[in-house]
């Protein structure tokens, strides 16, 4: 199994594209946190519905102070 | 965050399971210097873990996604290491971390059998990828 690991993203998906493109087949992406800068939590779409395999993440200070 | 949870896998404090793999997961961090909203204490940590832990098939491949690294590992800061200590009671028991928060210890280490990966910044251009066979392997990703 692949998976792209990424984490630390505060709300910059400008590279996500690049890297998934670079990245080639993967079977699942794991976020280990921060996801976004602060919110806002619409933000998390963008980079969720960038992905079509199943993306695993955890809640972190900057998101979870948003629930 | 309920986005994550309609439109993702959310794996804190829960798990999931693919194939052979068994993901865990614990968001937040243990406590830093900041006081930032979604601190974790270490017992808490531990006990988190060990709950998880005790309810897994053994059979399967483990891996632990968590914000905080385990101290000692990708968690180096010019002022030292400031990962989680409870986490690092745990390696060994996980096959592979996937962390992160500690933007300036990009890397992948190997202590008592458990691979630890920090990818890096996403928002920079970095990323890993993980390739889960007999052996574990991991490329990082720039652009």
């Amino acid at each position: 199994m692949k998976l792209l690991a990424l984490s630390d993203l505060h709300g910059d998906y400008s590279h996500v594209e690049a890297i998934r493109n670079k990245a080639g087949d993967f079977d699942a992406v794991v976020i280990s946190g921060d996801i976004t800068n602060f919110g806002p939590d619409e933000l998390a779409y963008k980079l969720l519905e960038m992905f079509n395999v199943p993306i695993m993440t955890v809640p972190v200070i900057a998101i979870i102070f948003h629930c | 965050m309920k986005i994550l949870e309609e439109n993702s896998i959310s794996l804190h404090n829960s798990f999931h399971t693919i194939g052979e793999l068994t993901f865990i997961g614990l968001g937040g961090s243990n406590p830093t210097p900041f006081n930032t909203p979604f601190e974790l204490s270490e017992k808490k940590i531990g006990e988190s873990i060990g709950t998880l832990l005790s309810k897994l098939n053994s059979n399967r491949k483990i891996i632990l996604v968590s914000h905080a690294p385990p101290r000692n590992t990708t968690d180096r800061l010019p002022g030292g290491n400031v990962g989680s200590e409870a986490l690092e009671r745990f390696l060994g028991r996980f096959d592979l971390v996937v962390c992160g928060h500690i933007h300036e210890a990009r890397g992948a280490v190997q202590i008592k059998g458990t691979l630890v990966v920090n990818p890096g910044q996403g928002s920079k251009g970095q990323a890993a990828m993980i390739m889960l066979d007999d052996k574990t392997t991991v490329e990082f990703i720039d652009v």
